[in-house]
């Protein structure tokens, strides 16, 4: 059976060469997957996990890391923050069948028809104040409330005045790393003439985090992030691509139509994602 | 398994070729005056018929591409030089000439005789021959030894796997008898007809120049037989047979060699520079271009 039965293009990748993908992109834009304070920034050496990025990326003077404000500390008035890191440290992909990774029982193994499997590793931390520290901090955010109910400190009218959060220095970094599955597939969506890819996630787990309810909770913060806020900015219009072959011939390439021969376009089977694609010549 | 594959079918390489086919054309026209003779021209060419057909031992055949010489006018002039007779004074008075001769001149114009050639339509060459379709990495000269591959692609001199169209045998005739006598006959009977029998209503005209042309159909087969078990010779053994062909199948390679067809840079950029922040590249090993009696397969896989 050849590739091309149904359709005028084929193309497809096979998972392995998408995990190598995967990697390359982590080490050669490892700023969209190491984030932190600018404590992190100065001290990658504090990270959870060393950075292993590729050597063009500090010749360049790329980042290592996107920098965030400190976690801001409830009662502070937005002036204290505490410094962390939030890393992900490793990412797999798993297409039908799966057989790169076991996914949890909570997901229903074995993985489904047309379903994509991903684990990544999340690694964390926290910069904890000393206790001293923090008593000293807490004291002057006191004493600034008092100031403010006495009407000496009326400074702060406008929240563009607001001043940077100020972390609360500390030593003490106790990294975590958790396993985090999640099962994903591919939905067209929108009308026939204007059709896109969306990704879709159909469930998500967070292993080994206690009490249950505080795991359901983060799995929920999460997966509606992700539903939110990631996964529809990565939607791909299947628009006709027109190619001029000099002034020969033009080619306009778009999507095999879904049918009985090709129920899934794109399809994620037999460790690929297979793309079928018809060809007009004019 | 590879990691990419990209397969096109043949039926797309069918359609292409026959657009391609169909949109090539090319015309010039000038003139040049040496003295005496001139010449001036109005020549051209099309391309018409001729297949594509993937093979099942990799590799690409054409077969009996036309190339149509159209419009073939070609005007040859001859200027000689003129000669005038008479204009003497017959009768000549203290006042001048009361009377001439006649003064006549011949080969006055420019030119005096033009000898108009137009074989449009009428001469074909015909051209076929096997191909396969070679990679080769390739690394650009200008690139230096310190450079690294961002460098490279900044400089643009990255390097490339570059898909050549190398020749296996071609078969070129450079007058195509079949087609050209068959060309000259259909034309032939198409004045014949309209001339000697133009008082025929036009259905009996064209039936008449139905059953003559498939006459010459037959005709250009018979003449094509010595051609067509050259070329089947030719797709059997892989070689060219003729010196010419040889010849030509060898430059053919040599500027295959030289101008690839189309070339995928290494490391493939997969996200371009955002800012400052450069692009994700990833290096391509072990690219290659398979063909099948159905599609022609590409495979790469990603490099570590």
């Amino acid at each position: 059976m050849a590739f091309t039965d149904h359709c005028d293009v084929f193309g497809a990748v096979h998972e392995e060469g998408f995990n190598i993908i995967g990697n390359h992109i982590m080490r050669q834009r490892p700023s969209l997957f190491n984030y932190g304070t600018e404590m992190f920034s100065s001290n990658p050496q504090l990270l959870c996990k060393p950075i292993t990025a590729h050597p063009e990326v500090t010749r360049r003077g790329n980042p290592l890391i996107t920098v965030e404000d400190p976690l801001p500390i409830l009662g502070s008035q937005g002036l204290l923050g505490i410094n962390f890191c939030f890393q992900v440290t490793e990412l797999k992909f798993d297409f039908y069948p799966g057989d790169q990774f076991s996914i949890p029982q909570e997901l229903g193994p074995p993985l489904e028809k047309q379903r994509i499997a991903i684990v990544a590793e999340i690694c964390g931390a926290i910069v904890c104040p000393d206790k001293k520290v923090s008593d000293h901090f807490g004291d002057e955010i006191a004493k600034l409330t008092f100031d403010q109910k006495q009407g000496k400190e009326n400074e702060r009218k406008d929240e563009k005045e607001r001043p940077p959060i100020t972390p609360i220095p500390g030593e003490k970094i106790e990294c975590f790393c958790l396993q985090l599955y999640s099962i994903l597939h591919i939905e067209r969506i929108g009308p026939l003439n204007e059709q896109k890819l969306a990704i879709r996630l159909d469930d998500l787990e967070i292993v080994d985090i206690r009490p249950e309810a505080l795991e359901n909770n983060l799995e929920c913060y999460v997966a509606t992030t992700l539903r939110v806020g990631i996964l529809p900015r990565i939607r791909i219009a299947l628009d006709t691509i027109v190619y001029k072959l000099g002034q020969y011939a033009i080619l306009s390439i778009f999507a095999t139509p879904i049918s009985g021969t090709v129920p899934n376009n794109p399809a994620v089977e037999e460790n690929l994602i297979k793309v079928f694609l018809n060809v007009g010549v004019s | 398994m590879d990691h990419f594959t990209v397969a096109t079918s043949e039926k797309t390489f069918r359609k292409l070729f026959e657009k391609v086919r169909d949109n090539v054309s090319e015309s010039t026209s000038g003139n040049v005056d040496l003295g005496p003779f001139s010449l001036s021209w109005n020549l051209g060419f099309r391309l018409e018929d001729g297949s594509i057909d993937l093979q099942g031992d990799n590799s690409v055949l054409i077969s009996e591409l036309d190339v149509v010489y159209d419009p073939v006018q070609l005007t040859f002039g001859i200027d000689i030089p003129e000669i005038c007779i008479g204009g003497f004074c017959i009768i000549p008075t203290p006042f001048g000439c009361a009377l001439r001769a006649p003064r006549i001149c011949v080969f006055s114009a420019d030119p005096d005789i033009s000898l108009p050639l137009d074989i449009s339509g009428l001469v074909e060459s015909e051209l076929s021959g096997s191909f396969r379709i070679k990679t080769r990495y390739f690394v650009d000269p200008a690139r230096t030894a310190g450079m690294t591959d961002l460098d490279a692609e900044d400089a643009g001199v990255p390097n490339k796997w570059q898909f050549l169209l190398d020749p296996i045998w071609l078969d070129i005739d450079p007058l195509d008898i079949s087609d050209t006598v068959g060309n000259i006959l259909d034309q032939a009977i198409e004045n014949a007809v309209d001339t000697l029998l133009g008082w025929l209503p036009g259905w009996a005209k064209d039936l008449i120049k139905a059953i003559l042309g498939s006459i010459v159909d037959l005709i250009r087969e018979i003449l094509d037989i010595a051609d067509d078990i050259d070329e089947w010779l030719s797709n059997l053994l892989g070689v060219s047979i003729g010196i010419l062909d040889f010849v030509l199948t060898a430059v053919a390679g040599f500027l295959a060699k030289r101008f690839p067809i189309f070339e995928v840079e290494d490391p493939y950029p997969v996200l371009d520079y955002n800012g400052s922040l450069i692009p994700v590249k990833i290096p391509l090993i072990g690219m290659d271009a398979k063909i099948t009696e159905d599609e022609m397969i590409l495979t790469s896989n990603v490099g570590v």
